[in-house]
């Protein structure tokens, strides 16, 4: 991984040129999500919806009633945090999601035959390992861009809290 | 600590609304506002926060531009998830060009001293020294500045903390001492501090002397108009001088620009955006710079981090959040030797914990499940001295948004492997059980020996070694020569007679310590030279 600063530029060169191809082959036609949502659109919802439970392996309870609200409520603390982006941001992961979604870049990097909602676990672990020991600086950087909104949705929902003994913040009235 | 005895606590801001502050929401205006001012301020973080207070002392008509909201006590939820949005610079979530580091910048009124966590250094004598040599700035002495620093340590009441440390900080001096390493207690603004530890959130008692409570409230009750939610677009410039900001209000849901307009026509315009703000603004106006200073040598003493379970509770969302530090690692050490570094800690929100934490999965799961056993260490890089430690540079993309390009190179990268090594240390010499660094998936080491053979085979890279910053300096440098520096020592920029930077993009090379106490005294200094050359 010893790559130097300008194969490190040449490698973000060509992951953007990859990736706004990828959108443009998209167009609009990427599907509407399962709910209304503010930023993720239905490719993005089911990438998402696909790896948090790996990337939370564990840590969302058992029981399936109360872990399918765990699920939703983080995919909807993903929405609000992608839709606080900058619109660069924005961008770029709108970007990978399209990347992603395109069946030839699903089977080849991510090793996916079946579509991300079919995807396994396993499967789904093998391509985080791929993206976070990856030598291309925009895999990294989805493998990080997946870290952060899937970890910042599930640990800032109080929901979390218990189970890792986080008491919430203190409480204070408001003035009269 | 959640209360069923909610405590009701005064709000000076909402006292100061309803007594009659000129207060406007640009994002509410009616009308596209057309504002004439002595003096325009854009930004109210340090700079912009100190020069105001005391450019309306002295009488002059003061107009204030932030770009987020008002914000304060009563407001505070202290819930990260929807703090980050609301007063941090794109949710807490603003990357260098690459990805590869996180900036932490407030974006609110009282811009970084609504969110920081109180630590307050004089700048370093050693960096003083080397800005008179190497940048000829010949009145910086630590002797000529002290009356700066004295004057704003009173006006902010910045104190050594009187109060034990709380369980993360005492980790750190119990493992430094451990190692014949001193920890001196920190300095911190504050006033009657309930030791809550929630300083990064908005503080909810009023405490904490940032300006949203301090300086910028001064400045009101003398009679400056605050505009929020209002970001300015460029300066126009007639000759040598400027005439007006032109700005442009800012969507609360979306943080976009309105169409509602906004343009404040002034004598003296100071720029205190933050030191990726600044040169922004500059770049997007095409002011003179023949010699292509703007938004170059811009640095971030780049932080990495090591996490540690520790036998006893930390509790590290408790309590003031950084109350001792250690200089061992950059103390006495040539500047432009190798890099050395700063060791603190931060406070442990689980938010930002889990997000800075490296790896996935069950190994992450299970340092949550450590939650309150967590100790962690960060090491602040001192960038800036070193030829091979250029820092980054401000470019701005093709929306006029800034981007900061900071390359990690082989030099930092040096430094790092050395803190994670020290910091190892101290984690082990405080009785960690397990260590695991900042890099790759976060492996943990269980003894000192395997920690720093795997510390020694890491490959640093980016995106592979997690760093992050809160501290962005320089980029509108300040000294005599034209050619080195786009503001003079006052201030005052080399081409435009009417035009102030009062940030930390003045900064020639990092501050190495937190910055705010220097962007305080240097802003009171140049405020006070721009307020007598008005009178």
């Amino acid at each position: 991984m010893s790559l130097s600063r300008r194969s490190f530029i040449v490698t973000g060169t060509l992951g953007a040129v990859a990736l706004a191809t990828a959108a443009w082959l998209r167009g609009s036609h990427a599907p509407a999500p399962t709910v209304a949502r503010r930023a993720l659109d239905g490719d993005a919802e089911a990438i998402f919806a696909a790896i948090a439970p790996v990337m939370l392996a564990g840590v969302w309870p058992e029981a399936p009633a109360a872990r399918v609200l765990a699920q939703q409520e983080t995919l909807t603390g993903i929405d609000a945090a992608v839709a606080g982006l900058a619109p660069a941001a924005r961008g770029e992961l709108h970007q990978l999601v399209a990347l992603l979604s395109l069946p030839p870049v699903r089977i080849g990097l991510a090793g996916l035959h079946g579509s991300w909602q079919s995807a396994s676990p396993a499967e789904v672990r093998r391509f985080l390992d791929r993206c976070r020991d990856s030598s291309l600086l925009t895999l990294r950087a989805a493998y990080d861009a997946f870290h952060a909104l899937i970890f910042a949705a599930w640990y800032g929902n109080p929901r979390a809290w218990p189970a890792i003994g986080y008491p919430g913040p203190p409480e204070f009235a408001a003035p009269p | 600590m959640t209360s069923s005895t909610a405590v009701v606590i005064p709000d000076p801001v909402a006292e100061g609304l309803a007594g009659g502050w000129k207060v406007i929401d640009a994002s509410r205006a009616e009308r596209d506002l057309v504002l004439d001012a002595d003096v325009v301020i854009i930004g109210t973080g340090a700079g912009g926060g100190t020069a105001a207070e005391i450019l309306a002392a002295s009488g002059r008509s003061v107009v204030l531009l932030e770009e987020g909201p008002l914000r304060s006590s009563r407001d505070f939820s202290l819930h990260e998830a929807t703090t980050y949005p609301e007063l941090y610079q794109e949710s807490a979530a603003r990357k260098t060009r690459d990805q590869a580091i996180t900036i932490l910048q407030g974006r609110c009124v009282g811009g970084g001293t609504t969110v920081n966590w109180t630590s307050s250094f004089r700048t370093p004598a050693t960096t003083l020294d080397w800005w008179q040599r190497e940048y000829g700035l010949a009145d910086v002495s630590p002797a000529a500045m002290a009356p700066w620093f004295e004057r704003m340590e009173e006006r902010l009441s910045i104190a050594p903390w009187p109060v034990t440390p709380n369980a993360n900080n005492s980790a750190l001096a119990r493992g430094a001492a451990a190692l014949g390493i001193a920890t001196p207690v920190m300095q911190r603004n504050v006033k009657g501090c309930w030791n809550l530890g929630y300083c990064d959130l908005g503080c909810p008692t009023n405490a904490k002397q940032s300006m949203l409570v301090t300086t910028i409230p001064a400045a009101l009750e003398h009679g400056a108009t605050l505009v929020t939610r209002v970001r300015a677009d460029f300066f126009t410039t007639r000759g040598d001088a400027v005439s007006a900001v032109e700005a442009h209000a800012i969507d609360p849901a979306t943080g976009q620009p309105l169409a509602r307009r906004v343009t404040v026509r002034a004598r003296s315009f100071v720029s205190a955006a933050g030191a990726i703000g600044t040169p922004a603004l500059f770049l997007r106006s095409n002011l003179p710079d023949p010699h292509e200073l703007v938004g170059r040598r811009t640095f971030l003493h780049p932080v990495v981090l090591s996490a540690a379970a520790m036998p006893e509770v930390i509790d590290g969302f408790a309590g003031a959040p950084q109350s001792v530090y250690t200089d061992h690692f950059q103390e006495g050490q040539a500047l432009d030797g190798p890099i050395g570094f700063k060791l603190e800690v931060p406070p442990l929100h689980p938010l930002l914990t889990a997000v800075t934490l490296s790896g996935d999965g069950a190994q992450h799961a299970s340092w949550m499940r450590d939650y309150r056993h967590l100790h962690v260490v960060l090491a602040l890089l001192r960038d800036g001295f070193h030829p091979h430690s250029a820092g980054g540079r401000v470019h701005l993309r093709g929306d006029g948004t800034p981007v900061l390009d900071y390359p990690l190179t082989p030099y930092l990268f040096d430094g790092m492997r050395r803190a994670f090594v020290a910091m190892a240390q101290i984690q082990f010499a405080a009785g960690a059980q397990r260590v695991a660094p900042g890099h790759g998936p976060g492996t943990a080491y269980t003894t000192l020996a395997q920690a720093v053979a795997g510390i020694g085979a890491f490959e640093l890279a980016p995106l592979v070694t997690r760093v992050v910053s809160a501290h962005v300096m320089g980029g509108a440098p300040f000294g005599p020569d034209p050619r080195r520096a786009v503001v003079d020592p006052t201030g005052r920029h080399h081409h435009l007679r009417n035009l102030y930077v009062c940030d930390g993009s003045i900064f020639p090379t990092s501050i190495g310590a937190n910055p705010q106490l220097s962007i305080y005294a240097f802003a009171a200094r140049i405020a006070s030279g721009l307020a007598r050359s008005l009178a």
